[in-house]
């Protein structure tokens, strides 16, 4: 598929910097994901490199990270033609959430689609917070290790975590959680205090490590017309310690990005005020254009923080090559003008975005002369 | 009469559910009526709270608690209403579709109708074609909801419209249909009758596609 390999990269994690501080004119669009699903690399793997996809770790156990899934990770990034791999902790000794499966309709489908228990949680009382594993969870190191020995010259990796999504995802439940805020705020708090420093821990031990570009932190706080749960509340259960990552991230002179969908812009000061002035946050991830489309979002917001990703989830799945191409063209051109940005999708390159037009918008990238 | 309804207002508001349930009995052996009860005490109580939350001003916390509270005294309430032979306002048919286990927006949207005074038959995640139109039959819906998470599963909205179309029923049902990737331009691509984007104004909606 053509626009889609590289067959000579050239990532500069330190010139993508330079573009979102401002501090350099791009010369080039940088691109960037936070994340790319399985499914996806796993096609591009096979079709396009010939190569058989090799799992992170054995399925269905605690086998250990399988160092050729870093080497593949690596080479489909750098081909891919990004500037930065983006990983997640594989957690060890971490309890996981009731998950329910149902057909995948994806184009790249994984047969089975795993969907979380909203009504589920882990924790529902203090005696359950009291049984909780707390101090035997760890973030297996090795997977870092051993993207340190493959990353390419040029190229970074990004540590992410979450903090809010894990706790309404999987140790309270989403229900749980909002039911608990007004039954027992004390189990809340001490919830996020516990999540809170062992996420705290895992970029503790990896942002100081060369191999780290930057903290790319993830944790959804809305939907489309709002925050889950009271701007006020975020202010006191989440941000303190947003502020705390993104400080150690500092301390490194790393910078500290976030991902998080929903509507963040409502009233004055708004979430995404509090996330630059507050939190301090150098970069913001996650656009849907029925919320503020990033062209909108870069003339509020663009000379504050960079801002990355951009292009919606529903047009990039669905629209058509003629009308694919010419959105993906405006939104270069209203926001690649004076930097502090980096294309790529306003979410992640799900399973369900046709390979052709990831493709599409790769080489749309390649080709902007502005 | 001598019971204080704003009272019972406030306290579904509030989402004191042991407040709320303490007044509906104090209400009830006071011999207030029973749609007064309903309709000006709790279905306005979760009116505000549908306004509070489209301002900004109630998060998803501040309207499940209410919800829930609301929901108390409608646990005592409903036998004495079935007693009496009332009918609800109209009933609504409300599921996510099919691929799709997302489950919290559309379980707020049911709290949101039920507050409103509608039946609500929630056939929960998942849901097949067949399946909407077995219950739009047994239950006389006068209308549907259809919700969806992701850009793979909305495209199943279509079918269900389409399938709702050949099973005839088309003419006797309305379709709002809402859920993070949905936009009005698509209701209107799919034929659905109305688009929401959140839980209090489906209920908006909803009254307002019933006529009510």
């Amino acid at each position: 598929m053509p626009g889609l390999l590289l067959d000579h990269p050239t990532p500069d994690f330190d010139e993508l910097l330079s573009i979102l501080r401002g501090e350099k004119t791009p010369g080039r669009v940088p691109i960037i994901e936070i994340g790319i699903d399985p499914e996806v690399l796993q096609c591009i793997q096979e079709s396009l490199l010939g190569e058989p996809w090799v799992l992170p770790r054995g399925v269905g156990g605690p086998a250990s990270p399988d160092e050729r899934y870093y080497q593949q990770l690596i080479n489909l990034y750098y081909r891919l033609g990004y500037d930065f791999v983006p990983l997640c902790p594989l957690w060890v000794n971490n309890p996981t959430g009731k998950i329910r499966q149902a057909a995948d309709t994806a184009e790249a489908s994984r047969g089975l689609r795993d969907w979380v228990d909203e009504s589920g949680a882990l924790i529902r009382s203090w005696e359950d917070f009291e049984h909780f594993p707390w101090n035997r969870i760890y973030a297996a190191p090795e997977t870092l290790e051993m993207a340190a020995r493959y990353i390419p010259e040029g190229m970074k990796v990004t540590v992410s975590a979450s903090l809010f999504e894990i706790i309404f995802e999987s140790l309270l439940g989403y229900e749980g959680l909002f039911f608990c805020m007004r039954d027992d705020p004390q189990l809340v708090e001490s919830v996020f205090d516990r999540w809170g420093q062992i996420v705290y821990e895992y970029y503790q031990s990896t942002v100081e490590c060369d191999v780290v570009g930057a903290i790319f932190h993830a944790d959804d706080m809305g939907f489309k017309t709002g925050t889950m749960i009271s701007p006020a509340d975020l202010r006191r259960l989440l941000f303190p310690w947003l502020a705390k990552y993104a400080a150690l991230a500092h301390e490194h002179g790393k910078p500290f990005w976030i991902h998080s969908c929903g509507n963040l812009y409502r009233n004055s000061p708004s979430v995404m005020d509090d996330l630059i002035d507050l939190v301090r946050i150098d970069g913001f991830h996650s656009f849907q254009d029925v919320i503020l489309p990033v062209g909108e979002v870069k003339a509020r917001y663009g000379n504050r923080l960079a801002l990355m990703g951009g292009v919606d989830m529903d047009m990039l799945a669905t629209l058509p090559e003629d009308e694919l191409r010419n959105y993906l063209r405006a939104i270069l051109d209203s926001c690649m003008p004076g930097g502090r940005f980096a294309f790529g999708s306003g979410n992640t390159i799900a399973n369900f975005v046709p390979l052709q037009n990831y493709a599409i918008l790769l080489e749309e990238a390649h080709q902007w002369k502005g | 009469m001598n019971f204080d309804l704003e009272k019972l207002k406030q306290s579904v508001i509030d989402g004191d559910d042991s407040g709320a349930l303490e007044l509906t009995k104090q209400a009830l052996a006071e011999h207030v009526p029973l749609d007064v009860l309903i309709n000006q005490g709790l279905i306005a109580a979760m009116s505000v709270v549908g306004k509070l939350f489209e301002d900004g001003e109630f998060f998803i916390p501040e309207m499940l608690v209410a919800a829930r509270a609301m929901q108390s005294c409608m646990d005592i309430l409903k036998p004495l209403l079935s007693n009496m032979e009332a009918k609800p306002l109209a009933t609504v048919v409300l599921g996510t579709v099919k691929g799709d286990m997302h489950d919290i927006g559309k379980n707020l949207v049911r709290m949101m109708l039920q507050g409103a005074g509608l039946e609500v038959v929630d056939l929960g995640t998942d849901v097949a074609p067949e399946k909407f139109i077995q219950a739009i039959h047994e239950h006389g819906a006068k209308l549907v909801g259809l919700s969806a998470l992701l850009t793979t599963t909305m495209t199943s909205m279509g079918a269900i419209i389409e399938a709702i179309e050949q099973a005839g029923l088309r003419g006797r049902v309305k379709i709002m249909v809402g859920g993070a990737p949905v936009t009005e331009s698509f209701a209107r691509q799919i034929k659905a009758d109305g688009y929401a984007p959140d839980a209090s104004r489906a209920a908006n909606l909803a009254k307002s596609l019933l006529g009510l």
